[in-house]
């Protein structure tokens, strides 16, 4: 979907892939995604992973930290610089 | 009822190979013998209580099964630090020879998961496998060891806290290592070069085709193949067969994660793909060393 925004992308792409027990649209865009949804430090990983397979992002093994991936907007923002027209 | 008997592997260079040897329920008819190759590091803690329920499921069903702990890992002696790849490779050969000379049968059936799944495809030649039953195997062994990496760092900046993210810990897990000679993964002390040897590890690359027949199960979030799992399958030929499970990585969570679905899909495939052989041979009546 074109005009679909980027953190909504994000948050069925992270309801699936975690497989977490919520619709996407219950995921608030600054939700604390592992106070509030129990995301363990791996699960990270499957979004890393995901950002690559569905958007098409590869992050540097430096280029990670928490405080980029605490909520969806911060991974949107990192969606946003790699990929500016996403 | 099944005997589950505990203790060391003989013939391994002097290194204690801890093991168990499930004897198969004797109320059903004898099935081919089954070695179970596990997962390193974490994944392996998280990983044995299911792979241990999937052991008694087996034995359940008249196959005889061996677990073990590779050389500096679980109760195995030997370090970690000092653990290369073929050293892991040596380890299931002592397994897979015990296991037939507790079974009396040669027709034994590898059963990895993870990187113990790399493993059983990667060896399943040299082991004579009568056929192999991966677990979501590591593919690619350079993108799983960036994962590590990134793990590592993902887990050290949630312990550390993220004012010194980054910094105190930004070596951990780095394949070239440390000033002392090994590399702190984890909390694992892991040979600088060990990185080296799974980074190496492409399991599209020829040799990838299998003699056996194999079974390929992807666990994900995903019911459909992913492109990678359709690839694998390719690369192992005709007698490999893929089957996808959406279930959650087991290997990864602290959480209890049902496994019904791969006991179920290992059991039957096992059980129903030529690798059934009636009668037995010579079983042997030494035990394993036992446990002190």
């Amino acid at each position: 979907m074109p005009n679909e925004r980027v953190e909504d992308r994000l948050k069925a792409m992270i309801v699936d892939r975690l497989m977490l027990k919520a619709k996407p649209d219950e995921l608030g865009d600054e939700d604390d995604l592992i106070k509030k949804w129990n995301v363990e430090s791996v699960q990270l990983l499957e979004i890393v992973i995901g950002l690559e397979e569905v958007f098409g992002i590869q992050l540097g093994d430096d280029e990670f930290s928490i405080k980029k991936f605490r909520t969806v907007k911060n991974i949107a923002e990192v969606v946003k610089e790699k990929k500016p027209g996403a | 009822m099944n005997s589950e008997q505990f203790g060391y592997l003989s013939d391994t260079n002097g290194i204690p190979l801890y093991a168990a040897f499930h004897a198969p329920a004797a109320n059903v008819p004898s099935r081919a013998p089954v070695l179970v190759c596990p997962p390193l590091f974490e994944e392996r803690k998280s990983a044995y209580a299911a792979l241990r329920k999937l052991t008694l499921k087996l034995a359940a069903a008249g196959h005889p099964v061996l677990r073990f702990d590779h050389r500096g890992s679980g109760e195995s002696g030997g370090s970690s630090a000092a653990r290369r790849w073929p050293h892991l490779a040596e380890d299931a050969a002592a397994a897979r020879q015990t296991l037939a000379r507790l079974s009396g049968r040669e027709d034994v059936v590898l059963l990895g998961l993870r990187l113990g799944a790399t493993l059983t495809l990667l060896e399943a030649p040299r082991l004579g496998a009568k056929a192999v039953i991966a677990l979501a195997p590591i593919v690619s062994g350079a993108a799983q060891v960036r994962l590590w990496k990134m793990r590592s760092k993902i887990r050290a900046e949630l312990t550390d806290g993220e004012s010194t993210a980054g910094q105190a810990r930004s070596g951990t897990a780095r394949a070239g290592g440390d000033a002392g000679g090994t590399v702190d993964f984890d909390g694992y002390d892991v040979h600088p070069a060990f990185f080296d040897d799974v980074a190496a590890i492409d399991l599209l690359k020829p040799p990838a085709h299998l003699a056996c027949p194999a079974l390929i199960v992807q666990i994900s979030h995903r019911t459909d193949p992913a492109a990678e799992s359709t690839q694998l399958a390719a690369a192992l030929g005709a007698q490999a067969q893929l089957a996808c499970l959406r279930l959650e990585p087991f290997w990864d969570k602290l959480d209890d994660v049902d496994t019904k679905p791969v006991d179920d899909m290992a059991v039957n495939w096992v059980s129903s793909y030529g690798v059934q052989v009636s009668g037995s041979g010579e079983r042997s009546e030494s035990n394993l060393k036992p446990a002190t």
